[in-house]
């Protein structure tokens, strides 16, 4: 599994589908994504926007670290993109705080999983793992 | 030596920092300088969190939530303390200097802490101040009217140059408040203008400077 983090309109999803090329991928949406997936064989399953299913995860009561364990269990293969939420004020509001919270460990707790770590800033990728 | 953590939330930072101090100081009495008021359940649980990652690493909790260097007095009185008699904790090896065993908020002492206090003065001691922003907070709104960035700058930088001159290590955990683009009212972002000068002046006197991304070190200054 590879992880691309940074933050909000850096070109995340631009720069994994540039090193992508012209191989078969399917990209599915943070926001109305479910581990339960079934993507086409030979194609490089691609997770954008985690930070939101982390949002829809925790809305729900479910445990993201927990589902997405076991998604990265089925495609071992994947590339996951996430804006990194965590670098401003705590916020006042108690699921805001949760929110922000419980992104940053999941993205720590694949980090430590991931083959490589990718930050985009302002398109440009670094190679942080 | 000077070391200054930062990251965002949940990416790190406190279990990196722990790991930093205990590597540079093998032989020092280690002080935890702990800074945030605990406000019910949720604040609990991040002392609990806090606490069990600290547990076995040996440290001595300080509270202090204004006025840090204050700290630095504390943590002489615990070290005179852990050498004299007057200790609560047990003795061990038939009495011989510096080997009692002191409790401090449940968490265990090296021995020896006992010996690492002579003329009045820490020697071979260690801080983890954690976290500027509480301190930061605390220090702003700690009257009725929130005080100017400019005079909570200074409070807080007095504050860690009399740390950093009394402890052989200090590190130094902050908090990356400065990427989430709001326009907040005029009193929160005078305080973000406080952490942000706060950061910048610690970042330019330390040897060390760390950011935490999702679990991973990005050094930013090593003058070692």
């Amino acid at each position: 599994m590879k992880l691309v983090i940074g933050g909000c309109n850096q070109g995340k999803l631009d720069y994994v589908m540039e090193a992508l090329g012209s191989e078969d991928s399917i990209v599915y949406n943070g926001a109305a994504f479910t581990c339960n997936v079934n993507p086409p064989e030979g194609t490089v399953v691609v997770v954008n926007r985690l930070h939101l299913f982390v949002r829809e995860c925790l809305m729900r009561d479910g445990d993201p670290e927990k589902e997405m364990d076991a998604f990265v269990e089925r495609f071992p293969d994947c590339i996951i993109i996430s804006d990194e939420v965590g670098n401003g004020i705590v916020p006042v509001d108690k699921f805001e705080r949760k929110w922000r919270e419980k992104t940053g460990r999941l993205l720590t707790h694949l980090a430590r999983n991931a083959t490589e770590v990718t930050r985009v800033f302002c398109g440009i990728g670094q190679k942080i793992k | 030596m000077l070391v200054m953590v930062s990251g965002g939330s949940g990416s790190g930072k406190s279990s990196y920092a722990e790991k930093f101090i205990c590597d540079i100081a093998r032989d020092c009495s280690r002080f935890y300088l702990a800074t945030m008021p605990v406000y019910g359940e949720e604040g609990r649980q991040i002392v609990e969190r806090h606490r069990a990652m600290r547990a076995d690493k040996g440290f001595t909790t300080i509270e202090q939530q204004t006025d840090i260097d204050e700290a630095v007095a504390k943590a002489l009185k615990y070290l005179a303390e852990a050498g004299s008699t007057s200790c609560s904790g047990e003795k061990e090896n038939g009495g011989r200097a510096g080997s009692f065993t002191c409790d401090s908020n449940g968490e265990s002492l090296s021995s020896l802490d006992s010996e690492n206090i002579g003329e009045g003065k820490l020697k071979n001691s260690a801080a983890l101040l954690e976290c500027i922003s509480n301190l930061t907070a605390n220090e702003m709104f700690s009257e009725e009217t929130p005080k100017k960035a400019r005079e909570v700058v200074g409070k807080v930088m007095e504050g860690i140059k009399v740390l950093n001159e009394s402890f052989t290590h200090l590190v130094v955990v902050t908090y990356n408040v400065f990427e989430d683009g709001i326009k907040y009212d005029a009193t929160t972002m005078e305080y973000i203008k406080a952490m942000g000068d706060i950061n910048n002046h610690i970042a330019a006197m330390a040897d060390v400077v760390v950011e935490s991304v999702v679990g991973i070190p990005i050094i930013h200054k090593d003058l070692r």
